[in-house]
């Protein structure tokens, strides 16, 4: 069972009040920390018990600079055998279709009955770049997975839906799946181990390795200004007799659509 | 005369509110542009659920075959791109859910259109469209326009919109023939599952009412499973109430606990300590209920009440209940 | 004194009986020695361990509780039965070379033992033996009536018939000896001193016949000599090992309190390692082994586990047990069967032998090493296993997101650093500050991360900040800079990133001058002190403010005019692991008007609040109530209204335990700085 995973770098912003950059394009990262995108971690953690279950490779791909190679050095600790990166300077000149044809051009040459990509990415929160390789290499795809079985050359997988119900489905090797966050529980990696995984082979290629030129990824969509959430200023206190309360909360309930 | 497609999201013979919400904002769109508003409908025995809709499009487009009675990402992208390709339509709305996450980016490599998802609001500016979406989990909102193309693509956030009818429509409809010629299926749906019953993943609710040691005595706590019944919510806590066992682990919100991120999250007796609070910034709005004025909840929350507990929520449940049966 | 009986030269069925004896001695000596080279053999496969430094030090140690047993009267009347049967013991060696010289050559005496010495000596024996035997007899009834808890298990049956088999084999020798003696005595021998034990024996024997007696006295020889070697072959077996390793244990002690061991003595880069930690019996070092041998089974350990007092599945003594029976079992003395590679490799610790829940239930508050007698090490070898789990990625998902935000942004919040100094905005007044390269000051003052991103720990931090400037000591921070002490990382055993942090904080440390460290918390004083390289000058805030206190440059101004009663908790920290008792209570009595009280456990006795470890993170599911309950319980049983601490993590956890018990209102916590502070 050969299986590629794709991987991502973002930042660590749960804690963070983050700044918007001078152009209003993005927000200013000198001051974060970045870390494995968390659904790539379950993404990786998916392949590596499949390896250990019915043997094979893994091999973990991401697109950036040499920053970013530490996602890679942590996928290879957890138990990739090897690691690809795509050197791009600055990846946010890409839209998600030019990532994911970058990556497409990657996998298309390596032998996989497998391709994850987590479902989304913690900064962009897309979602897109999976499935979109799996159009790009004519694979065949499921999204959101929270449970993989092998049977006989098919992998029997179970979908997320809404509310609390599971797809199950049959498709057909090889397949791209966009794994979900709780499909597994990710081991942990120490330092030390992802010292020792720099042994590890982390092959580097370029666009022009890859025969990509700038047109064909040119974006098709651009962020226009991004901007912080409109202010609020600490807690709108609802006063009144308890009556009143609880009428101006349903009414703010039902404003967020929780409410029928 | 420029449309907008809207690709009905249905599920076990029911459209999902999804579909509603697009619809509604389609329509106010097409209202202030004049454009039409189209959906089509992919499935099986579908009279119900064009009797749902057909006040809300100008134009109902159904394939109603065997092959569609299941959702499949390739064939709905097959099908959808030779209609897009046919009416060029200017916006597709597809949901943001498991499903349209799937269907979208494919669509979007096959047509060649651009694609955004999880929009929140869909913006008409300098003869342009913008989509408005959020990043970082909502710590940033970004708007996105496309580059050279007239159409696009777009999945929209389950809840922003309102489910409501806008305007008056009364929709043609179009019944089509499966248009493709035997695909291979190389997906095959086997089965639904109830996915971890009564094993509630408080960090996928949308409506969590939390309790924290303002609560006093266990018994108390049946009053905010109550109160979580009546709105449909679930019920999660900080740590010391894990702490005295009154509820399990898995409920707690918190850094020791679990991050959520439900649309509406309503705190109380929770004082709001930060190891609690970053638990639960991901949530939409906060709704805090605390006696003490100072409590440093009200700082991160976006509506506070400063009462008892117990003269708010029994006259909240109530209420929601009335509301419920009426 | 001479004996009229001489076992050598009887004869049993045409054996002489010198025949006999040097029979029982080789046979049972080569039998023990073959023991302990089984013993031996696991102890050299373990790993090395560094224990022969400081040797005044040990020798002196050796003295005080290995010789005089200073341990032993914390317990105190059982500690008194012990030192009765343990100088009993060193007294009674001699006699015992004797009486086997005796059996192997007529009239055989000890060097030195001719005359007057030998008297002495016969007579200090019948003493001890009488005090032997009261004390043997005194620790059965003990244990069968007032049947102590400590000696219970938790996780299967104590080893109880052992205890009873070894005071009964003990009572038995005294018994024998006596007899001899006393028949001896109606035999003709003669003493010039008065001998209680020899007397009364002879008084019970008195009007046998010669014959009777001369029956008696080898009877009882020969079953003395004969129990004596079974004793002997029986001690490694079991708990009573001690007896032979005991003193070993004592001299070879861990000297360097609240440190932590490194993951190997003989290896200085842990990269070169192949593995991390502790997974099986052979990858402690030899001296935690001979600790398993060691273990008494006292119980005091447990007795004192805080972990244990409030019903988390760990018992460190079981630990020790689990982990001995385990080694016996797979490398058994007599291994009769081929061997078998399997046999050989062992199984994994965790898991198999240890839970990872009593791995993870310990605080490392040092209780258990406190009160072991024989200087049993717990921590190291809990942190060995924890690195084990870590290395191998066995850990709970809440420690994998705290450690990843120590990795990524050096706080367990995911704070980004740049927010580190944030609350010193929040001070009016006071300047504190934030070193850049090449600064220089008197104190560096360490904050740690608690102290600077919980806004109750923060508190804290502006106490300290307001006291330095008041007495006028120029000192700064490093803010952004600074990066968590790493206590809680290492004693998490994630090594790696142990020492990441540490050289992060090494590297910032050079670029200012500074003469001293001191710090908000006692858990970052300790491992900056004991773990850290380069012997830093560091102290906490209760050692560098006291002088300021007495000299008279920090003042109390106002006296606390309130009702309340003070006590003062000892953090395991401070405490236990650096031994600073005095100073806080100090500068507490330093308050005027204060009224103090003291909780009946404290100093070296206190009682963990629940860790600042990992109990942040980890909840410990088999557990009756929270330890910093039963703190907060004490102290209000001590009559205290207000508890006063030293720790970020004492207090955060009595701030929670106050309210969880339902003493809001009634009782309250409070920080030894801040308070202190107030009366300025």
């Amino acid at each position: 069972m050969d299986i590629v995973v794709c991987v991502k770098r973002v930042p660590l912003t749960e804690e963070v009040d983050l700044v918007i950059d001078e152009q209003k394009k993005g927000i200013k990262k000198d001051q974060l920390a970045f870390i494995l995108n968390d659904w790539d971690n379950y993404a990786i953690e998916e392949a590596i018990i499949l390896k250990e279950k019915y043997g094979g490779t893994v091999v973990a791909i991401t697109v950036g600079n040499e920053d970013d190679e530490e996602v890679l050095r942590r996928s290879l600790a957890m138990g990739a055998d090897r690691a690809i990166r795509v050197e791009v300077s600055d990846i946010s000149r890409f839209d998600s279709l030019g990532i994911s044809k970058i990556l497409s051009c990657v996998v298309k040459d390596l032998p996989c009955d497998l391709v994850f990509t987590g479902v989304l990415a913690d900064d962009d929160n897309c979602g897109i770049v999976g499935i979109m390789m799996a159009e790009n290499l004519n694979m065949n795809h499921a999204n959101m997975v929270t449970a993989i079985e092998i049977e006989d050359g098919k992998a029997r997988v179970t979908s997320e839906l809404e509310g609390g119900l599971g797809e199950i489905s049959l498709i057909d090797l090889p397949a791209l799946i966009t794994i979900q966050t709780g499909i597994n529980e990710p081991r942990y990696v120490s330092i030390l181990g992802i010292r020792k995984a720099a042994k590890k082979e982390l092959k580097i290629m370029n666009l022009a390795d890859l025969g990509i030129s700038d047109e064909e990824l040119s974006p098709k969509t651009i962020i226009e200004e991004v901007y912080l959430p409109p202010e609020t200023e600490g807690a709108q206190m609802l006063t009144g007799d308890p009556d009143k309360i609880a009428s101006d909360f349903i009414e703010i309930l039902t404003k967020k659509g929780v409410m029928e | 005369m420029s449309e907008i497609f809207v690709i009905v999201e249905h599920r076990l013979g029911e459209i999902r509110d999804i579909t509603f919400e697009m619809l509604w904002k389609a329509g106010e769109l097409a209202q202030k542009l004049s454009y039409t508003v189209t959906t089509i409908i992919l499935g099986h025995e579908l009279n119900s659920i064009v009797d749902n809709i057909s006040d809300r499009a100008d134009k109902i487009i159904i394939f109603d075959d065997e092959r569609l009675k299941n959702f499949n990402a390739d064939i709905y992208k097959e099908i959808l791109s030779g209609l897009i390709e046919e009416s060029k339509p200017t916006l597709t709305l597809i949901g943001n859910t498991s499903w349209g996450m799937e269907l979208a980016p494919c669509l979007s490599v096959k047509t060649g259109l651009p694609l955004a998802t999880d929009c929140i609001d869909i913006m008409f500016k300098d003869d342009k469209f913008i989509a408005q979406r959020q990043m970082f989990n909502g710590k940033i909102f970004s708007n996105v326009s496309f580059a050279e193309s007239k159409e696009c693509l777009l999945t929209i956030r389950s809840g922003v919109f309102p489910k409501d009818k806008i305007g008056d429509r009364q929709a043609e409809i179009i019944q089509k023939d499966f248009p493709l010629t035997d695909i291979p299926l190389k997906k095959n749906f086997i089965e639904f599952v109830e996915t971890a019953a009564g094993d509630v993943d408080i960090s996928q609710a949308e409506l969590l009412v939390s309790v924290g040691r303002g609560i006093g005595e266990e018994e108390n706590i049946s009053l905010i499973k109550e109160l979580a019944e009546a709105l449909g919510g679930v019920v999660s806590c900080s740590r010391p109430i894990v702490d005295k066992n009154w509820l399990p682990k898995h409920l707690q919100v918190g850094t020791s606990g679990k991050s959520v991120s439900p649309k509406v999250y309503i705190a109380v007796g929770i004082s709001g300590a930060f190891q609690h609070m970053s638990g639960a910034s991901g949530a939409g709005i906060i709704i805090a209920v605390n006696k003490d004025p100072k409590a440093p909840i009200f700082r991160t929350a976006d509506y506070g009440i400063v009462d008892d507990l117990f003269k708010i929520v029994p006259v909240l449940k109530e209420k929601v209940l009335e509301l419920k049966k009426g | 004194m001479h004996h009229k009986v001489q076992p050598a030269l009887e004869h049993y069925i045409g054996i002489p009986g010198s025949v006999i004896t040097l029979f029982i001695l080789i046979f049972g000596l080569a039998l023990f020695f073959y023991i302990i080279y089984r013993r031996y053999l696991l102890l050299r496969s373990a790993k090395p361990d560094l224990r022969f430094d400081s040797l005044y030090q040990r020798f002196y140690d050796l003295i005080i509780y290995g010789i005089f047993q200073k341990r032993q009267p914390r317990y105190l009347w059982i500690g008194i039965l012990h030192i009765m049967i343990f100088w009993g013991f060193v007294v009674l060696v001699l006699r015992s070379i004797t009486l086997y010289g005796l059996g192997v050559k007529a009239e055989f005496i000890l060097p030195l033992m001719e005359g007057s010495i030998g008297e002495l000596y016969h007579f200090f024996k019948d003493i001890f033996e009488i005090m032997v035997l009261f004390a043997c007899i005194a620790a059965i009834l003990r244990r069968a009536i007032s049947k102590p808890a400590r000696y219970e298990f938790k996780h299967g049956k104590a080893h109880k018939f052992h205890a009873y088999l070894v005071l009964g084999l003990i009572s038995f020798l005294m018994v024998t000896d006596m007899a001899m003696d006393g028949s001896g005595i109606l035999l003709g021998e003669e003493s010039a001193f008065w001998l209680p034990a020899a007397n009364s024996a002879a008084y019970l024997f008195n009007g046998f016949s010669q014959n009777n007696l001369k029956s008696i006295f080898l009877w009882n020889y020969w079953l003395h000599i004969l129990t004596l070697m079974v004793f002997l072959n029986y001690l490694p077996l079991g708990k009573h090992f001690h007896i032979i390793t005991g003193v070993f244990n004592v001299f070879l002690r861990k000297l360097k309190k609240g440190s932590i061991k490194p993951p190997r003595w003989d290896i200085e880069n842990i990269e070169d390692l192949d593995s991390l930690g502790v997974e099986k019996v052979e990858d402690f070092t030899w001296k935690h082994i001979l600790d398993f041998y060691t273990c008494t089974e006292c119980g005091r350990c447990t007795d004192n586990c805080p972990a244990n007092t409030v019903g988390r599945p760990l018992s460190p003594m079981e630990v020790t047990l689990k982990i001995r029976d385990y080694a016996y079992q797979s490398k058994p003395l007599f291994n009769f069967k081929r061997k078998t590679n399997s046999q050989d490799q062992g199984l994994s610790l965790i898991g198999n032998v240890i839970a990872p829940d009593e791995i993870w239930s310990c605080t490392t508050c040092g209780a258990c090493e406190e009160e072991c007698p024989v200087f049993i090490e717990y921590i190291d070898k809990i942190v060995d296993l924890r690195r084990y789990m870590v290395e191998s990625g066995m850990i709970p998902k809440d420690f994998q997101d705290a450690l990843l935000r120590f990795e990524k942004t050096g706080n367990p919040f995911g704070k980004p650093p740049s927010k580190r100094a944030d609350w010193v905005e929040e001070l009016d007044g006071v300047s504190v500050k934030i070193l850049e390269e090449g600064d220089e000051v008197d104190v560096l003052y360490f904050v740690d991360s608690y102290a600077s991103f919980d806004p109750q720990i923060q508190q804290v931090a502006m106490a300290i900040v307001k006291g330095l400037n008041k007495a006028g000591i120029t000192f700064g921070i490093l803010g952004p800079r600074e990066s968590d002490s790493a206590h809680q990382v290492r004693r998490l055993g994630e090594e790696g990133l142990f020492q990441f942090l540490v050289e992060e904080n090494i590297e910032i440390f050079k670029t200012c001058k500074f003469k001293e460290i001191v710090t908000t918390d006692p858990h970052a004083f300790n491992t900056l002190k004991n773990d850290y390289p380069g012997n830093l000058v560091v102290k906490h805030y209760t050692e560098f403010f006291l002088p300021l206190i007495e000299s008279g440059r920090l003042k109390p101004a106002k006296s606390l005019d309130n009702e309340k009663i003070y006590t003062y908790h000892d953090p395991c920290y401070l405490g236990r692991h650096n031994g600073i008792y005095e100073a806080p209570r100090k500068i507490l009595a330093s308050i005027p008007g204060i009224k103090i009280v003291e909780i009946k456990t404290n100093r070296d006795r206190s009682f963990c609040c629940g860790g600042g470890d990992i109990n942040l993170w980890y909840d410990i599911e088999e557990e009756e109530m929270r330890m910093g309950e039963k703190r907060v319980a004490m102290a209000h049983e001590a009559g205290a209204n207000v508890i006063v601490t030293a720790c970020p993590f004492c207090l955060l956890n009595f701030d929670d335990a106050i309210k969880t018990s339902g003493l809001e209102g009634e009782m309250e916590v409070v920080d030894l700085m801040e308070l202190f502070m107030s009366t300025l």
